[in-house]
């Protein structure tokens, strides 16, 4: 088949044959659309996220108000307040620069590598800020439903203390791997992408990952540590509760 | 620049031709058809801003269109386009009595390719030259060149086992 018959068969597709006249679309009408893009899946991930941790900020809140009195929760509750906040602020950094580099404006080949390096460098702080959650929800949820069954922290017994502690780890480890896998199908979707564009443009992305890492080993430290000490906070709180 | 309701009205009027061609060719059906739709537009009014007049316009909008395209995920492992996907041509309006089943064996074809061969033969269906094709995808023109014929070839084999 030569050029100019592919081309002619394309020509017959037109404003008439493909019902345009009939279109009118307001901008407000596209506000509401939904769209499966890599980007849009990857930005509401760390929205979702962003409300469940706005909502464990209202529960260490109305602990604060539960427990007035009680120093040792206080101080679990402003510490998780605290833990909440870094995170979350992270997190929110996270979100406004992943928005500053989706644009698709640029070429095919820059707007995929971009958001490639970009979810290569920051998959550990996405799965840590989303597993976190996971804490950052059972603690106050834990301290609220003492609250309003026994009116205080509850005693527990060792047997109590290991139930608890293993529930919050296989939930930290579930959303662990469920957002892992997520990011971890994104990028090979990246990957193909980029192969068949060939020219190398996948050893372009994974000069530019390289360099970039080795800049944020500081931050990814800091979220490793944060994370360990709202561990720490929740084996502190049952611990006193068991006490 | 802003992209105000009479900008984004203007922009819709005159290239929802090719906006609606990008969504036909990534999609396999209607109703994901006009998702894609949607979301090109709104990237483009989104983006608008972005835009710089150094770049042409309507090579800036392909850029858009095609990456939110390329970018869409979906689960729908469907290859070839469902009946559905057809009604929205309008046949009738064509001149040509064979258009109907000819521009079916184009699409049909056009969607075994990848996405970004889907790009690059939208492109020179389109009329764009190799070197407007490159800067929209970021490779060389070389490339472009060489893909190119693999496409066309891919396409004529794909139709005329269509035809048989």
């Amino acid at each position: 088949m030569k050029d100019d018959e592919l081309k002619n068969i394309w020509n017959m597709i037109n404003d008439d044959t493909l019902g345009l006249d009939a279109l009118h679309m307001t901008k407000d009408q596209i506000i509401s659309s939904r769209s499966g893009s890599v980007q849009n899946k990857l930005r509401a991930i760390l929205q979702n996220d962003l409300i469940l941790k706005s909502v464990s900020g209202i529960a260490f809140l109305l602990n604060l108000i539960f427990y007035w009195g009680t120093s040792d929760v206080i101080i679990i509750c402003l510490g998780g307040i605290l833990f909440l906040g870094i995170i979350t602020s992270i997190q929110w950094k996270t979100l406004q620069a992943f928005d500053k580099i989706s644009n698709p404006g640029l070429s095919t080949r820059e707007a995929l590598s971009n958001v490639l390096i970009f979810i290569k460098r920051k998959a550990n702080i996405y799965e840590i800020c989303i597993a976190a959650s996971q804490v950052l929800i059972f603690v106050p949820g834990l301290l609220i439903y003492f609250y309003l069954v026994y009116g205080q922290v509850k005693p527990m017994t060792g047997i109590s203390f290991m139930v608890y502690t293993g529930l919050v780890l296989i939930g930290t480890f579930s959303a662990y791997s469920r957002i892992r896998a997520q990011i971890k199908f994104h990028i090979q979707y990246l990957h193909v992408s980029l192969s068949d564009l060939n020219e190398n443009s996948l050893q372009y992305a994974f000069n530019a990952i390289d360099n970039k890492r080795k800049q944020d080993n500081l931050h990814k430290i800091l979220v490793y540590i944060l994370t360990g000490i709202g561990f720490i906070a929740l084996m502190v709180i049952l611990k006193s509760a068991v006490g | 620049m802003k992209c105000d309701k009479k900008t984004f009205a203007e922009i819709l009027d005159k290239h929802k031709g090719i906006i609606r061609k990008v969504s036909m060719l990534y999609t396999n059906n209607k109703e994901d058809q006009e998702d894609l739709f949607q979301e090109i537009c709104f990237q483009i009014c989104k983006s608008y801003n972005t835009f710089r007049d150094e770049a042409q316009f309507s090579t800036w909008l392909y850029r858009v269109a095609l990456n939110t395209a390329i970018s869409q995920v979906r689960k729908n492992k469907q290859k070839t386009p469902s009946e559905t996907f057809y009604e929205n041509i309008h046949y009738s309006s064509m001149k040509n009595e064979d258009g109907e089943g000819q521009v079916q064996q184009l699409f049909k074809a056009i969607s075994l390719l990848n996405k970004i061969d889907k790009a690059l033969i939208l492109l020179w269906l389109e009329e764009k030259n190799y070197e407007e094709i490159a800067d929209i995808l970021g490779i060389s023109k070389s490339n472009v060149s060489v893909k190119l014929v693999r496409i066309k070839r891919s396409l004529s084999e794909t139709i005329n086992g269509l035809k048989q």
